[in-house]
């Protein structure tokens, strides 16, 4: 049976895309690994229901395969935070230096986590349950809440998510 | 040991926030924040550290197109994903599971001919696509626009749906404490007071992440100052008092005599 995959792309792009992007920091690494991962939904469908968990897996360990060198991705990360943002009204320039600082703290903190960590943080900032982000990251269900609690911990060392505002 | 001598864990504090802890654990969790100051400061930890990271990551999503940064709030479904498995990074083996993840190479600029062609012919599929996706749509039309190619009306914002999130039932103190964390971009709370059995608290959102939390004496509000909902907190006649502070700052003190409804506004 075919999958609709303009239905698929209008549903999903957008969260993969941010999803990815908040993964790796680098929108146009994420752009090639989405293009990817909507060719591979062409040429071989998954067999089960759950396109939404298959799209951001293969999105995720393309990722991971393509970032296998930590020191690219460093480069490309500075890059990144560095980058004029597109979604918001111009700013000052010390309100622009202060949110790229911000972001790049945002950035380096993420890339502190493990990977396992930093997925399953963000796969639970996307809505997926700790079923399902278990089957993607290869855990057990019991132990994603343990991880997502360390995580946080590990980042609110580094990030203000104790301050008063952040 | 049985459950409830137990202190919870990380894990299942993290479930009970994620809306995924069996019914058992569920109460467990909730009988212990209520009776041990220090699981309701775990608890208080773990939502606030969550909520300000939803905010940090949005910064993050500056680097996105116009319009594909808006957060929606993702649903959470039952499907499993078994057949999708995690691929080690060394793993180059060809792709053998069900999920098809193919073989795994590195980031390779040189295609084959034939990939561009395919890719092209997906490209042209996925324009079309976009076309039919709000926001892509505006992203689009945005760009277009400023290369002089349109002139014209700025497509409408895409429209968030309200989500509405509700808890009832939850404890009653005689000295009732409804707790804002801050001032928003707009929105209000009402407390409405009526002759009901029941406590019920229900907040409308378009995905900016709110939350309520209940403490041992009262209720907390979780925002964020760029949050947009509006919260009905009802509660019950026969309460001796309620206290309603906002930011820390405004200290109101109501006297449920009656049946009444009381608004706040909660505008910075």
């Amino acid at each position: 049976m075919g999958v609709d995959v303009a239905a698929l792309y209008a549903e999903h792009y957008a969260a993969l895309f941010r999803y990815v992007v908040r993964l790796t920091g680098d929108g146009d690494l994420a752009a090639d690994a989405v293009q990817e991962t909507f060719t591979r939904l062409l040429e071989k469908p998954p067999r089960d229901d759950n396109t939404k968990a298959w799209l951001f897996t293969v999105a995720t360990n393309l990722v991971r395969s393509w970032s296998n060198s930590r020191q690219r991705r460093r480069e490309l990360l500075d890059e990144a935070a560095t980058r004029v943002p597109t979604g918001d009204a111009p700013r000052t320039p010390e309100a622009e230096a202060g949110a790229n600082e911000l972001r790049l703290t945002v950035r380096r903190a993420l890339d502190e986590l493990g990977e396992k960590e930093r997925t399953i943080l963000l796969m639970r900032e996307e809505g997926f349950s700790h079923r399902e982000i278990a089957d993607a990251v290869g855990t057990t269900t019991g132990s994603v809440g343990t991880m997502i609690a360390r995580a946080l911990d590990k980042l609110a060392e580094r990030l203000p998510l104790d301050a008063g505002d952040v | 040991m049985r459950l409830e001598r137990q202190t919870p864990e990380d894990a299942a504090l993290v479930r009970y926030l994620d809306g995924e802890s069996p019914a058992g654990e569920r109460a467990h969790v909730a009988a212990a924040a209520a009776s041990d100051p220090g699981v309701a400061d775990r608890l208080d930890t773990l939502q606030r550290r969550s909520d300000r990271l939803r905010v940090l990551l949005a910064g993050e999503d500056a680097q996105l197109p116009r319009g594909l940064a808006t957060f929606t709030p993702a649903t959470r479904g039952p499907e499993s994903i078994a057949d999708v498995r995690w691929v080690q990074p060394e793993e180059t083996a060809a792709g053998t599971m069900d999920g098809e993840i193919v073989p795994l190479r590195p980031r390779d600029t040189r295609r084959a001919s034939a990939v561009w062609l395919r890719a092209a012919a997906i490209a042209l599929l996925v324009v079309v696509a976009a076309l039919t996706v709000a926001p892509v749509r505006a992203w689009i039309f945005d760009g277009l626009e400023r290369v002089g190619l349109l002139r014209g009306p700025t497509p409408p914002a895409p429209v968030v749906p309200v989500d509405t999130l509700g808890i009832s039932g939850f404890a009653l103190a005689q000295a009732f404490t409804i707790e804002v964390d801050h001032r928003q971009l707009e929105g209000r709370l009402v407390v409405r007071i009526a002759d009901v059995q029941d406590s019920e608290a229900e907040l409308h959102t378009r995905g900016g992440g709110e939350s309520f939390f209940v403490l041992p004496e009262g209720l907390r509000i979780v925002n964020h100052e760029a949050s947009m909902a509006n919260y009905v907190v009802t509660l019950p006649l026969g309460l001796r008092s309620i206290h309603v502070r906002i930011a820390g700052v405004v200290d109101t003190t109501l006297v449920p005599a009656a049946a009444a409804e009381h608004v706040f506004s909660l505008r910075n």
